[in-house]
């Protein structure tokens, strides 16, 4: 019954989507406020639908509803509530739904949010988002129908692969679709504003939320799928430049390099045409890393041609390309610069090149990626990079980019003066040189790791130095004690001290991650009991290996009695369960994080006569890269926050008088 | 608000060749990029084979670094000392004898899809380096 009741509510929806999107593109063409209305109202009723069909998918799970073929693939009986609600998006139809579903509900607040602004681009945005999600609606009632019946009902489903069955199934997949889906309401503006040839900034400032939105999510699906694979994958490692990881890193780079270059045409209107293809190639990623995710794609040509979701989704990504690529073309007239690159030395140019390397670093990955398609489709042969390749290749861009993340904020606009330059780079270089050198002489000589470690101290310093001026020139002109002065200068101006903050945050990110890949140590053994392996400072001793029954899982769990410089130091457990019903055994990592390092315990084996093997890695400074996840996270919420210099800013700039003020937004 | 400075009009459009130090320094930072992605290719890539592909090499790749990806026939895993593995890898029609020493991942089975590092010894054993059992992405039940 249910079942039937959300695969009508799709097909429905697809047919009030497609009204939907024409009717708003006519009304906005032709202006009628009648046909604009029934669009909107067809906006609600395609939110009360994909609503329905995601609530019927649920109630399925829930009540175990196995003669539905998606529920009884991806859940059974012995499945915990939360992780049944959460298989929703364990396969193929079910992502799709709740893409579908969160871009009706984004293409709500997106109407709410402009009743009484962009009047003119609202019709066009609604008509695009909706073009989208007609596609996601069709695509589940006649391709990957997520409702799709079993013949006969099996008394139990196949169950959840016990590799999903912990947190990261509640964070990765959603924060990444939250990023996905968030990415087509900045590019819906970009293609409002191309329609109708209104291609000032106020497209750009419109949708500045939503790409912080966006961005900031998908950052935080990186960070959880890294966590994820670095707690339950337990290989010991976080980031493994597997296609999928690449894929939900390589719209956030794009995106990155948007977030920076709008910031150029607000301030200078420069880099319009640039700043249009960023957000169009930042979408089409967006569109291919849900393709990579939910289909076959790169294991192999001939295993992708099987399905048709991976064709209707290529047929999306180029209809996509082209219709906006296009439309880009005809305006390209009218996006003439107002103004043209003074120096070789300013901001203009400094924000160009870091633009130049995210977008540089983003196809680098896109190639590797897909070298084993090109190679396999012009040569016959399959040839890949693993990744050596990528860290060769990314290292020392990432490492310019650092870089020019110290340079960026502080360099002066059109043609930064000798003086500026000695004011704000003197005292960060001086800096960072002593960390560095001072590193040197700690024994941390690796050419990889110095020129890192240099880097991010250099950022750290001229973030510091921005802080330490703002709260200066607030004690004289407030009377505010120093320290007092640090949140209100924070306050006063959100998006540019937000954007310090999600800096300060990527140096912790990359500091954790630098240490990590450089410094990691890893020690393999196989102890009996009683018998003690050596890592670094730590003894690790073998006390028992217990096997006991539990929750439907056999477990077998690894106790290890831990000393650190020859003091006792309390006891490490790493586990192997066999869950009831599956063949592949879940390691559960022994793991203590301090803010220095990361002791790393995998058992690798039980053997039967009693001896078990272990690999065991120390990690340094691996934390930092969650603490860095959290300060993104307060970062991006001081960027977000309503600012009132936004009214003022809107109210200046129809007129496009150059402004006095000097802000970097996020 | 640290340093309210004033931005002056800009000039008229300025020539090209004010440009040009922009221009050179930005094609310096393209070509090296491109220059680390040809030698990262060139110097990290690796063939792709199935069985029969690189059994049909045979002693052209002995020793050289190939990935190769198959299937693990069913009861032909045998561990050994030291986190020793042996199993048969087939594609299917051909098969291949596999020695692997290391962590072997949990998803690791008999009839799993794996993806190794390694070269084909002059013993007709492939040694891997690595082993990568493929996520199942549609989780069946073994019957």
């Amino acid at each position: 019954m249910m079942t039937d009741v959300g695969y009508v509510a799709l097909l429905i929806g697809f047919v009030v989507a497609a009204y939907s999107a024409s009717a708003s593109f006519i009304a906005g063409r032709t202006g009628q406020k009648e046909l604009w209305v029934s669009a909107r109202n067809a906006v609600w009723a395609v939110l009360a639908l994909t609503s329905l069909a995601s609530a019927a998918m649920v109630y399925a799970f829930v009540s175990r509803d196995f003669s539905i073929k998606y529920v009884a693939e991806y859940s059974s009986r012995d499945l915990s509530l939360p992780l049944t609600i959460a298989s929703w998006w364990a396969g193929q139809a079910g992502s799709i739904l709740l893409w579908a579903w969160l871009l009706a509900v984004f293409t709500g607040v997106v109407i709410i949010q402009n009743r009484r602004q962009n009047q003119e681009l609202a019709p066009f945005i609604t008509a695009v988002m909706m073009a989208v999600l007609t596609f996601f609606l069709g695509t589940m009632a006649f391709a990957a129908n997520p409702f799709e019946k079993l013949p006969t009902t099996p008394a139990d489903g196949l169950g959840l692969n016990p590799l999903l069955q912990n947190e990261g199934m509640y964070l990765h997949p959603t924060t990444l679709y939250l990023g996905y889906v968030g990415f087509t309401v900045p590019f819906a503006f970009a293609m409002a504003a191309l329609i109708t040839g209104r291609l000032g900034d106020e497209w750009i400032r419109s949708s500045r939320r939503w790409t912080l939105f966006a961005w900031f999510f998908l950052g935080m699906g990186n960070l959880f799928g890294a966590q994820w694979a670095y707690t339950v994958l337990g290989w010991g490692g976080m980031w493994g430049w597997d296609p999928l990881k690449n894929a939900g890193f390589m719209p956030w780079l794009t995106g990155t390099a948007y977030l920076h270059s709008v910031m150029i045409q607000q301030r200078r209107g420069m880099l319009k045409v640039w700043n249009l293809v960023l957000i169009i190639i930042t979408f089409a990623l967006s569109l291919f890393g849900t393709l990579l995710t939910r289909s076959g794609l790169l294991s192999s040509v001939h295993s992708f041609a099987q399905g048709p979701l991976g064709v209707l989704f290529i047929g999306l990504i180029i209809i996509v390309l082209a219709t906006s690529l296009r439309l880009l073309w005809e305006r390209l007239p009218q996006l003439r610069s107002e103004h043209e690159l003074d120096s070789f030395v300013s901001r203009e140019s400094s924000f160009l090149f870091n633009n130049l390397l995210l977008v540089g670093a983003a196809f680098a990955i896109f190639w590797g990626t897909i070298f084993p398609l090109i190679t396999e489709a012009v040569r016959g042969v399959k040839i890949t990079v693993g990744p050596p390749f990528y860290n060769q290749v990314a290292g020392p861009i990432f490492l310019a980019m650092i870089v020019l993340m110290g340079v960026c904020p502080l360099i002066g606009w059109r043609k930064a003066s000798k003086e500026n330059l000695a004011r704000n780079f003197m005292a960060p270089l001086a800096v960072s040189l002593g960390v560095a050198a001072l590193l040197y002489l700690r024994g941390i000589r690796s050419p990889a790791a110095l020129p890192a470690f240099w880097a991010l101290s250099f950022v750290a310093a001229t973030i510091l130095l921005e802080f330490y001026r703002g709260a200066r020139a607030r004690v004289r002109g407030h009377r505010d004690g120093l320290l007092a002065a640090v949140p209100r200068l924070i306050w006063a101006n959100k998006p540019r001290y937000g954007g310090y903050i999600v800096h300060v945050g990527l140096i912790l990110i990359a500091m954790g991650v630098a240490s990590t890949m450089i410094y990691s140590t890893s020690v393999e053994s196989t102890l009996a009991s009683g018998e003690t392996m050596s890592i670094r400072q730590y003894d690790l001793t073998l006390t028992s290996i217990d096997q006991f029954n539990t929750e439907g899982r056999q477990v077998t769990a690894a106790s290890l009695s831990v000393t650190k410089n020859g003091k006792p130091d309390g006891t490490i457990v790493s586990e192997k369960a066999l869950h009831e019903n599956h063949d592949n055994p879940v390691t559960s990592i022994g793991l203590r994080s301090n803010l220095l390092e990361d002791l790393y315990v995998i058992l690798v084996r039980a053997n039967d006569d009693g001896t078990a093997s272990f690999k065991v890695l120390v990690n340094p400074l691996t934390t930092w890269i969650w603490i860095g996840g959290a300060v993104l996270l307060v970062g991006t919420a001081v960027a977000f926050w309503p600012d009132p210099r936004e009214r003022e800013r809107a109210a200046i700039l129809p007129t496009r008088k150059p402004r006095v003020r000097e802000a970097v937004h996020v | 608000m640290a340093r309210p400075h004033p931005l002056p009009e800009s000039p008229p459009r300025a020539p090209w060749f004010r440009r040009r130090r922009f221009l050179i320094a930005a094609s310096v930072v393209v070509l090296a990029m491109g220059a680390l992605i040809y030698v990262g290719i060139k110097s990290t890539a690796m063939y792709h084979m199935e069985v029969g592909e690189l059994l049909a090499e045979g002693s052209a790749v002995y020793g050289e670094k190939v990935r190769l990806g198959g299937e693990v026939v069913e009861g032909s895993i045998q561990p050994g000392p030291d986190d020793e593995l042996r199993f048969v890898l087939t594609d299917g029609n051909q098969s291949l004898p596999v020695f692997y020493r290391g962590v072997v991942p949990d998803a690791f089975e008999p009839g799993a899809d794996v993806v190794m590092d390694g070269a084909l010894s002059p013993s007709g054993t492939f040694e891997a380096s690595s082993l990568l059992a493929k996520c199942p992405s549609k989780y069946i039940r073994a019957p």
